[in-house]
């Protein structure tokens, strides 16, 4: 089974119809999960990142409020990541000029042989001769 | 903060619902109910549709803005 770690922008991208790639993919990938043919992955963190998104991208707090229900509903699976892994997330951080949170998405998908999708362009530029990532 | 409202119930469900808590306790009882069936039980079909519905009613933000804002919680 098909493996990809959705970056929050991804996510959020869709909910707010930001880019048009963003919409194509979870449209795309939401069904796949349904019929059991792909699975979604995200760090721990993922809800706090998103939730985050919402707090400062709508002004209407209940608006804010059905979004983060709703994602939370999603067959989107948390996974935590332990401090030894920490180390080497942070290693690559240091090596592209990045943050450490584009990088534990990244390391989440590889460590799970999957794919890294993110909407996130400048990070992808720095990061794509890694593999395991696909911009939307 | 919270929001006052009117909704209409069968007299069954009503008798059934006074039935069930003390006049105290309804309010509680119906938005713990709302809550639970906006957040809770749903298939994995109904999650993704409600996630597709819901985006229609949302609105447009920009990516640069999504992608400042997801930015701005990690500072």
């Amino acid at each position: 089974m098909s493996v990809f770690c959705v970056d929050a922008s991804v996510v959020v991208g869709f909910l707010l119809r930001s880019s048009r790639g963003s919409e194509q993919c979870i449209e795309k990938l939401l069904p796949e999960v349904e019929r059991g043919e792909i699975s979604l992955i995200a760090p721990s963190f993922f809800l706090q990142e998103v939730s985050n998104a919402l707090r400062f991208s709508l002004t209407n707090s209940a608006d804010a409020f059905l979004a983060q229900m709703s994602f939370q509903n999603l067959p989107i699976q948390m996974i935590h990541l332990e401090p030894f892994q920490q180390a080497s997330i942070l290693s690559t951080a240091y090596a592209l000029d990045t943050a450490v949170y584009d990088c534990a998405y990244h390391y989440l998908a590889v460590l799970k042989n999957g794919i890294f999708l993110t909407a996130d362009k400048k990070y992808y530029k720095k990061a794509q001769h890694l593999g395991s990532i696909q911009l939307v | 903060m919270s929001k006052r409202i009117t909704v209409s119930l069968s007299d069954t469900i009503y008798q059934r619902l006074l039935d069930s808590v003390s006049d105290r306790q309804i309010s509680k009882f119906v938005s713990d109910s709302v809550e639970q069936k906006l957040t809770g039980n749903l298939t994995t079909k109904e999650a993704v549709e409600q996630f597709f519905t819901l985006q229609k009613k949302l609105p447009i933000v920009p990516m640069d803005v999504v992608q400042s804002n997801i930015k701005r919680g990690r500072m």
